[in-house]
Formats: C-alpha cells, sequence, structure tokens
C-alpha cells in the first residue's frame, strides 16, 4: 500500500512540473492504473466482488476511455503547451510539498488513528489537483487536474471505509466521464472560437 | 577508538586520488579513449607538492590559510564516517554536513581574496550552488533519520543495515545520488574536468593557486569526493549487507568503485546543464527526498 501511496503522490509531483498535454495525460494514466491496484489490493483482504469490478471500471474508464478523449483533443491542438502558468514548476511544486504538510496535519488533527500514510496521501493527492486546476491556464491541463482530485477523492474513500458500495462507485464513475466528456467538447470549442485553449482569454463576453 | 580513527582518517585520505584517478579511466574507456592511468592523480599530487608557489598580489592570509582549513576540514571528514567501527558516537550527520560547508564558504571568500574575476564568477556559482546543494543533502539524509530518531550516523548507519533496500532507502538513495554528482561537482552539474568559462564552479575557485597549495586543495576535493560517496555506499549499500566475498573490506571497496563507475556513467551520458536548469535537477532530489519521508 506504501508503494501505491508513493506512486501517487510521485506521479501527483511529476504533473506539476509537466508542461507538455500529451505528457500530463500518460503520467495520468499511470496514476489511474495505481488507483486501480490500490482497489484490487484492499479489495484482496475483503473478498467481496464488487471491489474487482470497481477496479476494472477504474481502468476501462480513467486509464482507457477518458485519456482517449483527451489525447483526442490534445491531438487536435498540435501544438499547444502551458506556457505561463500562473505558477512556475518550481513554485508549484513547492506548493504541492506545502499541501503534502497540510494533509498530514489535517490528518493528524483530524483522524487519528486510522492508516496515516495511506490517508495523507489520499488527501494531498486531492488537494495537489485542485491545485493544478487552479494554477494552469491550460483547458487540458485542468481536466487533468479535475481527474487527480477524482483519484484522490476515490483514495481516500478506499483507506478510511472498506471500499464504498457498487452503485455509489458506478454513480460517481459515469458523473467524472460526463464531466471530461463535456469539457473536452467545450475545450475544443474554445480552440474554434479563440484559436488557444488558454482558459485566461475568458474574459470577455464574446457575441 | 583514537587509533582507529586515525587510520581510517589516513587510509581514506590516500585511497582518495585513486577513487578519481579510476572515475577519469572510466570515463575515457567509455568515450573510445585509452585514457591516463588511475595513479594519475598521485603523480600530479607528488608533480604540484615538489613545486613553487606563485602567489596573487592581492592575496591576504585567506588564501593562505584556505588550504590548510579545507584539507584539515576533508581529513575531519575521512575520520568521522563510520567505516571501520560504528561505535563511537560523534559522528553527526550535521558535523559532517558543515564540515563540508566550511570548507566551501573559504573557498569562495580565497576565490574571491586572489582578485582573478574568473575566480570571483566561480566563487558566486559556488555558492548559489550551494544555496541548492545544502538542503537537498539535508533532506536526504533526514529523510532515512527520521525513521531512527537520531542523526547519529553511527546509529543511521546500523538502522540502514538492517532495514536496506526498503522502499524509504531507495528513495532516499536517488536523492542522495544527485546531492553526490552535485557535491563531487560532476557533469550534470559541474565539469570537473577543464578551465573553461562556461562550466567553472569549483575549477574556478581554485585557478589563482598554484603548487603545493594546489596539491592540498585538490587533494581535499578528492577526500570530500571519497568521503560522500563512501556515506552513500554506507547508508543506501551498507557493509554487511552481503556477505558474498568473506572479506569485507574488499567488498566495500568494490561497491566504492561500482558507485565510481556510476559518476563515470552518468558523466558520459549526460550533458552539462545550464546554470539556471539546476534548481530542477535538485528539485528532484528533494522531491524523491520528501516521498523517502511518506513511505517510511
Amino acid at each position: 500500500m506504501n508503494v501505491l501511496t508513493v506512486l501517487l503522490l510521485f506521479t501527483a509531483f511529476l504533473i506539476t512540473r509537466v508542461s507538455n498535454l500529451r505528457l500530463a495525460i500518460q503520467i495520468l494514466i499511470v496514476q489511474s492504473l495505481g488507483v486501480a491496484v490500490a482497489c484490487v489490493w484492499s479489495g484482496l483482504g475483503s473478498e467481496l466482488m464488487h471491489t474487482y469490478i470497481a477496479a476494472m471500471l477504474t481502468v476501462v474508464i480513467k486509464a482507457g476511455m477518458i485519456p482517449y478523449a483527451l489525447f483526442r483533443v490534445a491531438a487536435r491542438l498540435r501544438n499547444e503547451t502551458e506556457n505561463k502558468p500562473i505558477l512556475s514548476p518550481n513554485q508549484t511544486s513547492l506548493a504541492a510539498a506545502l499541501l503534502l504538510a497540510v494533509a498530514y496535519g489535517l490528518v493528524d488533527q483530524a483522524l487519528p488513528g486510522l492508516g496515516r500514510d495511506a490517508l495523507a496521501g489520499a488527501l494531498s493527492g486531492f488537494l495537489i489537483g485542485l491545485l493544478i486546476m487552479i494554477t494552469r491556464r491550460q483547458a487540458v491541463l485542468q481536466i487533468v487536474g479535475l481527474i487527480m482530485m477524482e483519484n484522490g477523492i476515490y483514495l481516500l474513500g478506499l483507506s478510511m471505509t472498506r471500499g464504498l458500495p457498487l452503485i455509489i462507485e458506478l454513480g460517481v464513475f459515469f458523473d467524472v466521464m460526463v464531466a471530461v466528456i463535456v469539457l473536452g467538447i467545450l475545450t475544443f470549442r474554445l480552440k474554434l472560437s479563440f484559436m488557444t485553449t488558454d482558459t485566461t482569454v475568458l474574459q470577455k463576453l464574446k457575441g | 577508538m583514537a587509533l582507529e580513527m586515525l587510520v581510517q582518517a589516513v587510509g581514506i585520505t590516500l585511497l582518495a586520488p585513486l577513487l578519481q584517478g579510476f572515475i577519469q579511466w572510466c570515463k575515457a574507456r567509455l568515450q573510445n579513449r585509452r585514457g591516463p592511468s588511475p595513479l594519475q592523480p598521485y603523480r600530479n599530487l607528488f608533480k604540484l607538492l615538489a613545486k613553487d608557489m606563485v602567489v596573487a598580489g592581492t592575496a591576504s592570509w585567506i588564501s593562505f590559510v584556505t588550504p590548510f582549513v579545507c584539507f584539515g576540514a576533508a581529513i575531519a571528514v575521512a575520520a568521522l564516517l563510520p567505516v571501520v567501527s560504528s561505535g563511537w558516537g560523534v559522528s553527526d550527520l550535521f558535523l559532517i554536513v558543515y564540515l563540508f560547508g566550511l570548507s566551501r564558504f573559504l573557498l569562495a571568500l580565497a576565490g574571491l581574496d586572489s582578485g582573478n574575476s574568473f575566480a570571483g564568477m566561480g566563487s558566486s556559482r559556488e555558492m548559489y550552488l550551494a544555496v541548492l546543494v545544502e538542503p537537498a543533502f539535508l533532506l536526504a539524509i533526514v529523510a532515512t533519520a527520521g525513521a531512527v530518531g537520531t542523526t547519529e550516523l553511527g546509529r543511521m548507519v546500523q538502522h540502514a543495515t538492517a532495514h536496506s533496500f526498503t522502499l524509504p532507502y531507495v528513495l532516499a538513495a536517488g536523492a542522495f545520488f544527485i546531492v553526490v554528482i552535485a557535491e563531487c561537482g560532476r557533469i550534470p552539474v559541474d565539469n570537473p574536468d577543464t578551465h573553461l568559462e562556461l562550466t567553472m564552479f569549483q575549477e574556478a575557485t581554485l585557478i589563482e593557486y598554484s603548487g603545493r597549495q594546489l596539491a592540498l586543495l585538490l587533494w581535499s576535493v578528492y577526500v570530500r569526493q571519497l568521503a560522500m560517496v563512501v556515506l552513500f555506499v554506507e547508508l543506501f549499500f551498507p557493509w554487511h549487507w552481503f556477505d558474498l566475498i568473506p572479506s569485507l573490506f574488499v567488498w566495500g571497496m568494490l561497491k566504492i568503485f561500482l558507485v565510481g563507475f556510476l559518476l563515470a556513467l552518468t558523466e558520459t551520458s549526460t550533458a552539462k546543464m545550464r546554470l539556471f536548469r539546476l534548481p530542477n535537477f535538485l528539485a528532484a532530489s528533494g522531491l524523491l527526498a520528501l516521498l523517502a519521508l511518506v513511505a517510511r
């Protein structure tokens, strides 16, 4: 479990430094696969069938369909990269390290006794995803941040309970998938109307 | 205890130029050159020790004192490392880090003192590097010290021997290897073989030195390098981990030269980094150390 927490954090930190869209998506695939393995891992103990189904869904949706959609969008965007993020890669990494410390503090204060490292890792994965969403201008990277947040929440649930009921997980997956599809379409429209997917141009009304 | 320390200090000091020669020889071989013999650094040192000094006109007592202090600090580090025995309880991690810091500080001062503009540039860069390397160095080792609950190196090495190749140690090894590269002035960070102005850190601060003083300074650089490699081997590939060869000494030497080969390999396979890319490189070290802290 420790290995998976470290993998989650490592990928999260990598994404804070990446400006290439395709690379960010590839890292995201690795992270999602890690989450799926964590899901199987927790299922091994409890012998509940639905954790395996949830793991399979994670692989299919988060490591398959969503990255595929994002790759499609990224391929149409051609050479767009994150040029001027609001925080530079070094600053973002530093902020992410701070968030990690915050997550540890929060877990120690609010939820003592539970699996500390896994919980703090999941929480900081969530926070770093939020950080990416806030500090990146590229729409695709913001979507990547969203999926990272989702992965963090999923692991949080996994480390606190022994897996949520299947129907709730199905709902969450469906939510995320629809969100990503909508965001993908919006990103593409953004490209068509503004010639860029830099979200800071969305300040003026266009009639 | 005192005798053991003395033997160890003398041993490391005498072996240090061999490691430097070995790395250069490996590098030459990897680049399809024949290269100088691994004993070449000894010959250079002997030659320099026999030569007279030419002292810069502006040089003050700082320039005079620096070689002795650097050499002394290097020998002190060599004596303090827990190699022969890990029991004497005086080798604190912070002491080692700041003995390195002391010699770096004086070298930078001496560079400014010599009045040479290249040396001044070298000092400024050396300090810039120090700001980046020191936290990475401390973080990389503290990541492993956290599990032990002490910064005393002997105990840390014992703990490392018991827990070698667990996840925190593997991550911290990655972090520390980057620090070793930076601290030894090896290629992605600094080029130890040239006096070209674009690549100068440490070499530039030595540029006004000659003769015996240069010999002492170079020797202290070699000792520092060997000390870093020994520390790396002790913490992350501990001595008693594997009793393949009965004599632990031979096995230890083998590991030290293996790390030397690894340094030569990274040096031939990577290009020198731009100065302002260095924070990113050392941030990678910091990141690995942070993950090692989490993984514990």
